[in-house]
């Protein structure tokens, strides 16, 4: 046993950021990402999902979203937002799902950024600006 | 660069057309009709394809990530899974569990459990061998919260 002043205090610089409203503990910047792989799985199933709506839109399978909204049986609203996922900036979308970095805004935030023209994405969905 | 980038300009080109313009920029870009009338979808769609046509569309890496999600999500994926059970532990983390007074220790990997040397895909699994009978493993290893009112 070590004497109390003997004791060695580690100090880890976290970060705690509300992330679809949950608090989720980031880590710290020098951190390298990815390298177990944890990508928050409520945003790569979204945009899995709007990456297979995708598919399906441009093979021709729908006309319109709100055909595709029927077909899946969610508001029409709710499936043309999230569709946009499929539809970010590629290099955001490598660095999301096949780097697995994690982005420094909500889900929902996600699919207003894809919006914008490309260059301007990463700087809005990453912290590195 | 000599030349400056016409990409910008072109996306601001869209933002003040008309929906008929817009309609023949599809027909022009696309080479066939616009599916609908809709000027948000018509512009944003446009102008994907207008960066697309610019700087390429997502590679094939990420292509393959996408397609192995979109497959996993709706249930097809037939290979390992790529998103991991948001009910699972850090990878590495070690679950113990004591049953009939025998201690067994489970290691949390990327896509799986390891128990006695051995991978497993879900820790039901695990503890039907364990006990020989059917549990919801994360019940079993205590992970699953308890219903409210219980506490």
């Amino acid at each position: 046993m070590m004497k109390p002043d003997e004791s060695i205090q580690i100090f880890v610089p976290l970060k705690v950021r509300k992330q679809n409203g949950r608090p989720k503990i980031m880590p710290p910047a020098t951190y390298l990402p990815s390298e177990d792989r944890t990508q928050d799985p409520h945003i790569l199933r979204a945009i899995g999902r709007a990456w297979g709506w995708r598919r399906r839109m441009e093979a021709g399978e729908f006309n319109t979203v709100t055909d595709l909204a029927k077909a899946v049986g969610l508001a029409e609203r709710h499936v043309s937002r999230q569709l946009r996922l499929a539809y970010l900036a590629p290099g955001v979308l490598k660095r999301l799902v096949y780097r697995r970095e994690v982005p420094a805004v909500t889900l929902l935030k996600l699919t207003d950024v894809a919006a914008l023209p490309w260059h301007e994405q990463p700087g809005r969905v990453f912290d590195d600006g | 660069m000599t030349k400056p980038d016409p990409i910008p300009a072109r996306l601001a080109a869209l933002k003040a057309m008309s929906v008929t313009q817009l309609k023949s920029e599809w027909q022009t870009i696309f080479a066939t009709a616009a599916p609908n009338n809709s000027r948000a979808f018509l512009e944003s769609r446009l102008a994907y394809r207008i960066q697309e046509l610019t700087y390429g569309g997502p590679d094939r890496e990420t292509r393959r990530m996408l397609d192995l999600l979109a497959d996993e999500v709706s249930g097809t994926l037939t290979r390992k899974s790529q998103i991991a059970d948001p009910r699972n532990p850090v990878v590495g983390t070690r679950l113990i569990r004591e049953w009939n007074g025998v201690e067994h220790t489970i290691t949390v990997l990327r896509d799986g459990f390891e128990w006695q040397g051995r991978p497993y895909k879900s820790l039901s699994a695990i503890a039907r061998a364990i006990t020989g009978t059917r549990w919801n493993g994360y019940r079993f290893f205590g992970l699953r919260e308890r219903k409210r009112g219980n506490d």
